[in-house]
């Protein structure tokens, strides 16, 4: 009955609701998109991030975080690393020697970042073969290297020329070799790319010396979002179990946001400025839906009168208010999801592939040049809640009002009438 | 005498003049500061750029920047110089010898660019010499300074007065190498400066590379207005490169040496379109929404006023002439409340030391001055007020519609 009454009067103003509803519709179209476009990049780039360099989860030597010396290493021992896949989220684990060395070849030379790692596994993870632009990827018996194609046009090298690599090893051998190169890497981060020499593990821990131990176990987890209990989970395993193992020292669990601050940060920075400039859009409109809602019930003092004294409670008047403005709500919330669901659904399927200088400008940020969209329960919530709240605090006012009529100002027309 | 009329009808329904007012307030704070913010931020990360990075100018080979070989060394840069010297806009200049190598110490070891630097040039070029964490400026005497920065230091695990032993190859093509003790610590805002650039005096980089010259020669201008204009760069690339006659050196202005500097100036301007774009529609729906009730509940009104005969336009002019009163009331208010925002940011900045390492990354300052010039202020305001007038045509058209018989004989 109130229901049937709140739709009707809703139609005595149609343009007036028509636009107050398109107004939260637009703004909600525009947050969505908006928000789904910066989480989905987000989630991009934290991916890419941790296929192509750190993982979600590295386990380190405890001093390794700040020095990143080829002395704090971590045994590469099945022992070790069955404590991390036991636990069930863990869904593999590579191991990693990362160490700096010079590099040079010609009379050029420079210092760059040398990759020991595990070549099938890698490829498994992150489909690292398929960034080859020359030659071959390697095996894990290879005594051959691949440089990032930065590199390469820095050195002016090719498939089969030699480099020579000169650095120090474990607890201060000297660790030089030279190598013959295998393929060309375009590594998908631009940083990388300009000083990546990737070679297998075992090549790896010959040149420094280091014997069956390496500079990082990287781990990737099922879920994104339960990064944080597994790393808790794998520091108690290993607080418990390192000794008993005869492992000597500690192991330092870090999340991908410890491995690489500043994008973690940036990423941080990004979404307050997103979350900022929807609020701002929706404070907009939401001064539009209070003065809807408002006039809605001052315009009305004289109607509301003669049904209050014609015996209806004011709990239902209010309730009727309420339910009007829900329904304007209701309407700009189905309508703004009609529009948006589509685009979000389009652009998920087909990331926008961006071109030119602004393609060239998130490659020098070191993002990947495409916006795709995230598709998220909880970005829809978040949307449809915060219109809600909107309405609430619109209502506050305007409920007072009613609440507090005077039956007879209001019957003669209210303070409002002309 | 219409304005009048349309000022008085603007304040019969105080309340909702006075909504719709503090909508265009909050809007206009909002987006003036989110464009100052963005407008600070970039602008931050170019003067950071040209103060650390770029210079205003840089002379190199013309083959060195493809191919940074030790070999490929400027042609005469005595001339270069010279000609500096003469230039009246010219404010300083610092040449340098540039290696690709490694820092090691006895914990660990990092590639880095090695610059080999004038001690007196080079301080009068970057702010670097300014910018010491810890310890001194490149002295003179003294055998092997070298200047690390405070991310490196960290790495490497040195203190002033550590030694560190630098390697690369040298001219002959053997890997040469000589320790050297951390005279200071410096900290750039760009942590990916910081990440791989430390500082020798050239004279010692010479001797161990065994080759004597100049690889790049840095050159700072005196400050002009438009920090955004690459324009007094270009006159003096030209006037460089006219004395050059045979091309064997390449100078370039900070826009090409950084393409990316260019592309986010031409960014900052669409990036503040857009927002401004977005802001201006969601306002124009609630300005829209406010005339057609103010419209409608005085239909009766205006029937009356035309049945008197008062001309179709002027009843049209009125109608614009309220809502363009109620823009040009909200505009002013909006933008004068926003500028006293952002002078107070500007006095307090906005601290982001929370995000250190991701605004380092950027090469932006952790305090933050957010900037709006005045030409931004007048386009916003402008926008508010044809917005307004747009959003004005459609309640104002509904009337125009009706007859004055028609309109007279209206309920509601």
């Amino acid at each position: 009955m109130l229901i049937k009454l709140a739709w009707r009067n809703l139609w005595r103003q149609k343009r007036r609701t028509l636009l107050t509803a398109c107004a939260l519709s637009l703004a909600l179209i525009l947050s969505l998109v908006m928000r789904s476009t910066q989480e989905g990049s987000y989630a991009n780039n934290i991916e890419n991030n941790a296929r192509f360099s750190t993982g979600l989860i590295q386990l380190q030597h405890p001093e390794f975080a700040e020095t990143q010396s080829i002395d704090d290493l971590l045994p590469q021992s099945d022992a070790f690393i069955d404590i991390a896949k036991q636990l069930p989220d863990v869904e593999r684990v590579l191991p990693r020697i990362e160490s700096f060395s010079l590099a040079a070849a010609a009379d050029k030379s420079k210092g760059v970042m040398v990759l020991g790692v595990m070549p099938e596994l890698e490829d498994d993870y992150s489909g690292i073969a398929s960034k080859l632009v020359a030659g071959e990827f390697l095996k894990q018996d290879d005594k051959q290297v691949l440089i990032g194609q930065g590199l390469a046009e820095y050195f002016e090298l090719d498939v089969g020329d030699e480099i020579v690599l000169y650095g120090q090893g474990y607890r201060g051998q000297t660790a030089a070799g030279l190598y013959t190169i295998k393929g060309i890497l375009h590594f998908p981060i631009s940083g990388l790319d300009n000083q990546l020499v990737y070679m297998p593990l075992p090549l790896a821990q010959t040149l420094f010396s280091t014997d069956k131990q390496v500079t990082a176990w990287v781990l990737h987890t099922r879920e994104l979002s339960q990064i944080e209990q597994t790393v808790n989970q794998l520091q108690q395993a290993y607080t418990e179990q390192a000794q008993s193992l005869g492992f000597k020292g500690q192991v330092n669990v870090r999340d991908w946001k410890a491995l690489s601050p500043e994008m973690a940060q940036q990423i941080a920075m990004d979404k307050a400025g997103g979350i900022f400039m929807m609020y701002l859009l929706y404070g907009v409109v939401g001064f539009g839906l209070f003065a809807t809602i408002l006039m809605m019930t001052l315009e009305r003092q004289r109607e509301f009168g003669v049904m209050l004294a014609t015996g209806l409670l004011r709990p239902k008047l209010l309730a009727l208010v309420m339910l009007e403005s829900s329904f304007i709500s209701l309407l700009g919330i189905v309508f703004g999801l009609l529009v948006a669901t589509p685009i979000l659904v389009w652009f998920n399927l087909h990331p926008i592939q961006l071109t030119g200088e602004t393609a060239q400008l998130m490659l020098d940020m070191g993002w990947e040049p495409i916006i795709p969209m995230m598709l998220a329960p909880w970005l829809f919530i978040d949307q449809i809640l915060i219109v809600l709240v909107l309405m609430l605090l619109c209502l506050i006012y305007p409920l007072w009002r009613v609440y507090h009529l005077d039956l007879v100002t209001a019957l003669k027309g209210g303070d409002h009438a002309h | 005498m219409l304005i009048k009329l349309a000022w008085r009808n603007l304040w019969r329904n105080k309340l909702r003049t006075s909504i719709m007012l503090s909508a265009m307030v909050f809007g206009l704070i909002g987006v003036v500061t989110m464009m100052g913010f963005m407008t600070g931020m970039y602008g931050n990360m170019i003067d950071n750029a040209i103060a650390w990075k770029t210079s205003d100018l840089q002379v190199h080979n013309r083959q060195y920047v493809d191919n940074p070989e030790l070999k490929l060394l400027i042609h005469s840069p005595e001339k270069i110089t010279e000609a500096l010297a003469s230039m009246p806009e010219v404010k300083a200049w610092s040449s340098r010898f540039l290696v690709d190598g490694m820092v090691a110490s006895a914990r660990s070891s990092r590639g880095i660019r090695i610059n080999g630097v004038d001690i007196d040039d080079e301080a009068k070029v970057t702010p670097l010499a300014s910018k010491l964490v810890a310890g001194s400026w490149l002295p003179v005497e003294g055998r092997h300074p070298v200047l690390v920065s405070q991310k490196t230091a960290d790495r490497l695990k040195l203190r002033l007065g550590s030694k560190v032993v630098l390697t690369f190859s040298n001219v002959d093509k053997d890997v040469t190498g000589a320790a050297f003790r951390v005279a200071g610590i410096f900290k750039t805002p760009s942590t990916g400066f910081d990440d791989g650039n430390l500082y020798v005096r050239r004279g010692d980089l010479m001797k161990l590379a065994g080759l004597d010259g100049v690889h790049e020669i840095a050159v700072v201008l005196h400050q002009t207005e438009n920090r955004f204009s690459n324009e007094a760069a270009l006159k003096v690339k030209q006037r460089l490169d006219a004395e050059s006659s045979n091309q064997a050196n390449r100078i370039r202005d900070w826009q090409q040496i950084q393409p990316m500097l260019a592309t986010i100036i031409s960014q900052i301007g669409v990036s503040n379109a857009i927002v401004l774009a977005i802001f201006m529609l969601a306002m124009g729906f609630g300005i829209i929404n406010i005339m057609l009730m103010s419209v409608f509940e005085r239909t009766r009104e205006f029937g009356v006023l035309m049945a008197v005969g008062m001309q179709k336009h002027k009843v049209f002019t009125l109608i614009i002439l309220e809502t363009g009163l109620l823009g040009v009331t909200g505009g002013l208010l909006g933008v004068f409340s926003a500028s006293i925002l952002v002078n107070i940011l500007q006095i307090t900045g906005i601290e982001l030391g929370a995000m250190a390492e991701g605004v380092g990354a950027l090469g932006v300052d952790t305090t933050l001055y957010p900037q709006v010039s005045v030409l931004e202020y007048c386009s916003t305001f402008a926008t508010v007020i044809i917005v307004s007038l747009l959003a004005a045509l459609y309640p104002a058209r509904q009337i125009l519609k009706l007859s004055p018989v028609g309109a007279m004989a209206e309920k509601h």
